[in-house]
């Protein structure tokens, strides 16, 4: 067994830094704007004196008569357009987010790809395995067309591609033993 | 490395990025991103011992950063502030953690062939039991004290102490294995 100086040595010669496999910096700018995004509509309803106390219940009032005018008169028309438009309203950046998941991720397996050289035969199927997972990317990216913006689903997208993204590791480091 | 080494690389161009940044420059932002973000991932990563929630982890406390600078007043060091921000952020997540974490969930592969034994125990360190793991870390990567680390996951100093021992007698067994 390593003595406890041999295991001190070791410790002290860890990095103290150790760089992300990949740009972090395209998500992150997109995070900022939408927190900034965020605050903006947070300040503006904080200092909006229409929305203050003494005028809650002149709104309850208005809505519950603009509820009643609306269940006795309203024809179901174009809902599903209403629902498209009110989803492009609160979901601007939808698009941006993903994209920047899709980007930082490509690159970085771009570069994988690149400094490739031979592969350890336990890894000989690679390309099918990576063909899987592009497959449920893709899956996760069709589903994000109907559900723009959904936390979750970019949340998979990034698991798959991070998933994705250890097993190349794995595949590249095979052929550099 | 320990928190009392985090020191700034070159003072004057770092006040001046922290500045431009307080003013809210995106660009001055990505330099400090870019001179951090190797420190704050590898605490992160550490921590978590998962590469994805450590990504995600790296990116919540740059946003926390961008979001709170304006209280940052310079009465230490941004390095140490920033650092402050990220151990607290990772912990955070290490507590949600706690309760989702499948046994089942695989090790990160440490990039970086050149690392030799030291990529070796960086992977060990990965697969720590979870709190032995984070005392480990705390303790003998980041310089916390034993009542500090106690307070931090919310167990008693006795266990921080205890779980500290216990994750060296698994390295060195461990090593002395590979």
């Amino acid at each position: 067994m390593k003595t406890e100086q041999e295991l001190d040595a070791l410790i002290a010669g860890l990095s103290s830094e150790l760089q992300p496999n990949r740009d972090l910096w395209p998500e992150l700018e997109q995070r900022l704007t939408d927190s900034a995004a965020a605050e903006t509509k947070v300040i503006a309803i904080k200092t909006n004196t229409w929305l203050s106390v003494p005028f809650a219940s002149a709104y309850v009032a208005s809505a519950a008569s603009v509820l009643l005018a609306v269940t006795l008169f309203w024809q179901p028309a174009d809902i599903q357009s209403l629902t498209a438009k009110q989803s492009e309203v609160f979901n601007p950046r939808s698009l941006d987010a993903q994209t920047a998941i899709v980007y930082s991720f490509e690159q970085a397996k771009a570069e994988q790809l690149a400094s490739m050289k031979t592969v350890d035969p336990v890894y000989a199927d690679w390309q099918q395995q990576m063909a899987q997972w592009q497959q449920a990317i893709g899956q996760v990216q069709l589903a994000l067309k109907y559900n723009p913006n959904e936390a979750l689903l970019l949340k998979q997208l990034r698991q798959l591609y991070s998933q994705q993204q250890n097993y190349l590791q794995k595949v590249v480091q095979s052929g550099l033993v | 490395m320990l928190r009392s080494d985090y020191t700034e690389q070159s003072a004057k161009p770092m006040d001046v990025l922290v500045s431009l940044s307080q003013q809210g420059d995106r660009n001055a932002f990505r330099q400090l991103y870019q001179q951090y973000t190797g420190r704050v991932y590898v605490v992160c990563l550490r921590l978590l011992a998962d590469r994805s929630k450590a990504e995600d982890a790296c990116q919540e406390v740059f946003v926390k950063v961008w979001q709170q600078l304006a209280l940052f007043r310079g009465e230490s060091s941004f390095s140490t502030w920033l650092h402050s921000i990220a151990t607290r952020t990772a912990i955070d997540i290490w507590r949600q953690d706690k309760l989702l974490r499948l046994a089942t969930a695989e090790m990160p592969e440490i990039a970086g062939a050149e690392m030799g034994q030291s990529r070796e125990l960086e992977q060990l360190i990965l697969r720590l039991p979870h709190q032995a793991r984070a005392v480990f870390v705390l303790f003998a990567l980041e310089g916390y004290q034993h009542q500090e680390i106690a307070e931090l996951l919310g167990i008693a100093e006795g266990s921080s102490k205890s779980q500290y021992h216990r994750a060296r007698q698994l390295l060195r067994e461990w090593l002395d294995e590979n």
